[in-house]
């Protein structure tokens, strides 16, 4: 039983980016980040999501805002240039990587505020033995884009030259990008205008899930009434009625109780439960060949829901060959994950955050013994 | 009868209610009415947690109503026999200060899912593969090719518990009696602790 899929993410490599100074990260086809708050997992995150929205389209200037509230909260503090570097390493599911590059430089404009500006872009493509340069960009000038246009066309400093390029792996390159979920404030799944309330947010997955496929809106609920014993069913109230264009019923799906008369509103919902809910149907409705990225999994949800959580989406995702990349900060949640999956996160004692992995250590071998005797990897973190 | 459980996770606990209800009811022939089962997570490692969760199985009522009659102590060996003889000694000491208390001991070695592979017939029935194809099946240990398999080829909306279940409804006991000795010594313990009860010793 040879697994054929690959990760799409495939490795991160990020300088000078909030409290990260220089580091790689590398991810298999299911990763989970481990570390304490604030140690820098969320910073990884966004790094990912920062290149997302560039390559989907967005601005350098609309890009940050999701991250920091100016420019230079995105430039690490301890670096002695001006410069942020993100490259991020994709696979298509097939023999193909894509690395993409980005460096964004923090410079002065007339406002007296800083700003960040694309200081250099380039994408390649490497398939077999063979690597290929299909888009550099040196500051405003784009210096390489293989024969489709002038190489002398300029550029806005913070546009990106995937933007106004076009070919057939810049457009493959979105296509990956597009199949990254990050199921934080930052989810873009529908062509609607984004929702606002966590609950809106979950009526639209699920409505989108139930009209992509009806088996596995089916799959859905059977999972969430084993991860909510209470529940008893999930009732589409619009069945039949044409749903107004670009608009979320929030009454649209109602929830049986087992001792309730009647269903409930998502709006009785917890927290807990809106996020069980939300992640759970991202992951079934993320086609093959995507990233699913859930932050803080267990945010509002009781350990021993988000282990079995944890253990559908691990299974969700094998079996519709998705990249699963979870976060944690609770130590307990890590008993079923395999130790080779786990990225673990500290801040040194200057700040700066670091990424690894137990592969990786010196110490492998005496892990391994630890392992096999009954050791528990929790007492490790 | 109300049968506490402490292990050291909720897949051993679905394996062990299982398995000690077949035990029970195929070897003393009889179908065993009210029985059920309590559970007590450990979330890790069990022998240095016996004493304090034996007495909140006895002595405190937990998920149930009623105490429990009698418990089944789990811990998995994991290559380290002091586990087991740790786990052996604290129960004789247990028992020896609350002489009514009897405590069944399950040692599988390494882990429970060691169970599976020894009956190799009813793991494969379950998954529908071959055995040369759970020769195939990657992981260094019984519990990682547990996993594998889980996530290879068991139906997605199924949680693992429930999987174990299903293979242990499957087991045969007697082969696998015959097969692995840490499940000889907790069928043998099982049943001379349910007589020990059964005959008032336990009351």
């Amino acid at each position: 039983m040879e697994s054929t899929k690959k990760a799409m993410i495939k490795s991160l490599h990020i300088e000078n980016f909030k409290s990260i100074e220089n580091q790689t990260v590398n991810f298999d086809e299911f990763s989970m980040i481990i570390g304490e708050n604030a140690s820098g997992k969320t910073n990884l995150i966004n790094a990912i999501s920062f290149v997302r929205r560039i390559v989907l389209g967005s601005n350098v200037s609309e890009a940050h805002k999701m991250f920091a509230a100016t420019p230079s909260e995105l430039l690490n503090k301890r670096s002695h240039t001006n410069v942020i570097k993100v490259s991020i390493l994709l696979g298509d599911g097939d023999e193909a990587e894509y690395h993409l590059s980005y460096e964004f430089s923090l410079v002065d404009s007339p406002s007296s505020l800083k700003v960040l500006s694309i200081s250099y872009e380039k994408l390649e493509v490497k398939n077999e033995n063979k690597t290929e340069v299909v888009l550099e960009r040196r500051g405003d000038s784009i210096i390489s884009a293989g024969t489709v246009i002038p190489t002398n066309l300029k550029i806005e400093s913070g546009i990106p030259a995937m933007a106004v390029v076009d070919n057939p792996s810049i457009q493959k390159v979105r296509r990956l990008f597009n199949r990254i979920y990050i199921s934080t404030a930052d989810v873009s799944v529908s062509t609607a205008k984004q929702p606002h309330t966590l609950e809106q947010r979950v009526i639209e997955i699920i409505s989108l899930l139930k009209k992509k496929s009806t088996e596995d809106f089916r799959k859905f609920e059977v999972v969430v009434k084993k991860l909510m014993p209470s529940l008893s069913s999930i009732v589409d109230v619009s069945e039949g009625v044409p749903a107004p264009l670009n608009s979320i019923n929030e009454y649209q799906f109602l929830f049986k109780e087992k001792n309730m008369e009647g269903a409930l509103s998502l709006k009785a919902g917890s927290h807990g439960d809106l996020r069980t809910f939300y992640i759970l149907a991202l992951t079934f409705l993320a086609g093959e060949n995507s990233t699913i990225i859930a932050e803080e999994i267990e945010n509002g949800i009781h350990t021993k829901r988000a282990k079995d959580l944890i253990e559908f989406l691990e299974k969700i995702s094998y079996q519709g060959n998705k990249q699963l990349i979870l976060s944690s900060h609770n130590p307990r949640l890590i008993g079923k994950v395999p130790f080779e999956k786990l990225i673990i996160v500290e801040r040194s004692a200057d700040g700066a955050s670091t990424y690894k992995k137990f592969t990786t250590s010196a110490n492998l071998p005496a892990l391994e013994r630890f392992l096999e005797q009954g050791g528990d990897i929790a007492q490790l973190l | 009868m109300i049968i506490g459980i402490l292990h050291e996770g909720e897949s051993d606990f679905a394996t062990l209610e299982v398995l000690s209800r077949n035990i029970l009811e195929n070897r003393l022939g009889v179908t065993i009415k009210n029985l059920s089962f309590a559970s007590l997570c450990a979330n890790g490692p069990t022998p240095p947690k016996l004493s304090a969760a034996a007495i909140r199985f006895f002595e405190t009522p937990l998920k149930k109503d009623s105490k429990v009659d009698f418990m089944i102590f789990h811990s998995d060996v994991d290559g380290d026999s002091t586990k087991r003889t740790s786990a052996i000694t604290l129960r004789d000491q247990y028992q020896r200060d609350k002489p009514p208390v009897q405590i069944a001991l399950a040692l599988p070695e390494p882990h429970m899912e060691e169970w599976f592979f020894a009956e190799v017939d009813a793991l494969c029935a379950y998954f529908e593969i071959s055995v040369e194809e759970l020769d195939r099946i990657p992981g260094k240990t019984p519990k990682d090719k547990m996993k594998s398999l889980i996530n290879a080829y068991s139906e997605v909306t199924l949680s693992s518990n429930e999987i174990y279940a299903a293979i242990s409804e499957r087991i045969d006991i007697d082969k696998l009696f015959n097969r692995d000795q840490n499940f000889q010594y907790f069928t043998n313990d099982l049943l001379s602790t349910y007589n020990a009860w059964s005959q008032g010793v336990g009351r």
